[in-house]
């Protein structure tokens, strides 16, 4: 699940290198925020900017090869969102019209829309930054920015261990969930399954512990980040990083 | 849920951005305090264990399913700090590597899930401490569906504050909060079960929350 948000249609170990690959994290995460900075205070109804951010997020996100089910398994849950986006329509205040026999908000209908166009965009770069970006790099991407090493040792040993507890509790469920019967099984199945993996991940902590006493610190942050084999951005990586966000801005101001 | 990139204005999103980065400041000094060597690991494992018990589980239909938010079964097991940091955790890893939750509304979203249902968790394990006869079992359910109830308001509020002004505020607190009645009490009787395993498994690890032990004779976790 998170063992480095590659493609699933690779195997561990096989990653197609592409250029978005190269980049420094830091730079990489600056230009995402960059562009979804631009994206979010576009005004509702500019469609045309927002289809052409939509445009530049599905390059960067075809550049970095991440893959449709990937993506279609994120929009799937967005589905609430697009039926609250719905209710603004329905409930929007304002001028009505009529769309497949509906009575909409005009204003309501523009706001919707752009909502859920600009959650679309988010999903895609998003996707387009852990499609290119270990986790490893991420946490020092957000280390180099200045975000305190407590905090990116923790993310970066939560994301890690996600991958370990993730198998487990699935295997728990499976063996549960054979076994049970009725209207319930599935329920206690999960609630089996979480329970014991809750006592499993008080048991990690232990040997963790143990781990790093044995390594003779208290410390894990070394273990967690391997800081120096992760390039540093230049002007140039920070030029290509935030491409997207100035084009992004470029049609915002000129479209 | 969570608000995706767009959908709350700028200001607010700073400014809840800047009270849970105050907020995990805070925890994270209290954690550090009070785990010392284990400040890291513990809520490491149980932000992974979070990132875990989020993938849906019990499908529902129209897209929706079942699977456990935790932020209640983490304060209560382990208080609100260590809750909170975990949050934290969650959020920025599903935001950045799950595209879950949208990267410019971070904020937000730990204020909503992390900040908010950790404080009223907190609010309900301190009234079960002082009411001895109740049990850590209807603690856990009670906190857990407050705490969801306290993440949809705040959303909500969040939504309603900083979203747009097409629509009339209450219409949103009425939507999302009628979408989260089944869900708030679903967190709470799959929270119980889950303490109900604890308990009978490893009641050591309950002994913390300074509650009455469950009965073994109940039915529920087993």
């Amino acid at each position: 699940m998170t063992g480095g948000g590659h493609g699933a249609a690779l195997r561990p170990g096989e990653r197609v290198v592409g250029p978005l690959d190269r980049l420094a994290p830091e730079s990489k995460l600056v230009g995402l925020v960059a562009f979804l900075l631009v994206s979010a205070v576009t005004p509702p109804g500019r469609f045309a900017v927002l289809a052409a951010h939509a445009a530049v997020a599905v390059t960067v996100a075809a550049a970095a090869a991440v893959p449709l089910r990937t993506l279609a398994r994120r929009f799937l849950l967005d589905v609430p969102l697009v039926v609250l986006a719905f209710t603004y329509a329905t409930a929007g205040r304002g001028p009505r019209t009529s769309v497949l026999g509906l009575s909409l908000s005009v204003a309501g209908l523009e706001v919707g829309s752009s909502m859920v166009a600009k959650a679309t965009i988010g999903i895609i770069a998003v996707s387009a930054l852990a499609a290119t970006t270990s986790v490893t790099e991420t946490v020092t991407g957000l280390r180099r920015l200045g975000l305190p090493g407590w905090f990116t040792d923790l993310i970066g040993l939560s994301a890690r261990q996600a991958g370990v507890l993730g198998a487990d509790v699935e295997r728990l469920r499976l063996a549960a969930s054979v076994r049970g019967r009725g209207r319930w099984s599935e329920w206690t199945a999960v609630a089996r399954a979480l329970g014991v993996s809750f006592i499993r991940a008080t048991e990690r902590v232990d040997r963790l512990q143990l781990a790093a006493q044995a390594r003779g610190g208290t410390s894990l942050g070394a273990i967690v980040v391997a800081g120096p084999t992760i390039t540093a951005a230049t002007a140039a990586t920070w030029a290509l990083a935030t491409l997207p966000a100035a084009a992004a801005l470029a049609t915002r101001l000129l479209v | 849920m969570h608000i995706p990139d767009g959908w709350v204005d700028l200001p607010i999103s700073i400014g809840a951005a800047a009270i849970g980065a105050a907020s995990v400041g805070v925890a994270g000094r209290r954690v550090a305090a009070r785990l010392v060597e284990r400040a890291t690991t513990l809520p490491a494992v149980l932000a992974a264990y979070l990132l875990v018990a989020q993938v849906p589980a019990v499908p529902l239909g129209v897209g929706t399913s079942a699977h456990l938010v935790g932020t209640g079964l983490v304060t209560v097991l382990v208080g609100p700090s260590v809750a909170i940091v975990c949050v934290a955790a969650v959020v920025v890893v599903q935001a950045l590597v799950l595209a879950d939750g949208g990267v410019t509304a971070l904020g937000l979203n730990l204020l909503a899930n992390g900040v908010a249902p950790a404080l009223a968790a907190a609010a309900v394990l301190a009234l079960g401490r002082r009411r001895t006869s109740t049990s850590v079992q209807v603690v856990a359910a009670v906190a857990a569906t407050l705490a969801t109830a306290a993440a949809a308001a705040t959303t909500a509020a969040e939504l309603a504050i900083g979203g747009t002004d097409v629509i009339p505020p209450g219409t949103v607190a009425g939507v999302i909060g009628g979408a989260h009645v089944v869900v708030a009490l679903g967190e709470g009787v799959l929270t119980a079960a889950i303490v109900g395993v604890i308990a009978r498994l490893r009641p050591d690890l309950l002994h913390g929350t300074r509650l009455a032990p469950v009965s073994t004779t109940g039915s529920v976790g087993r």
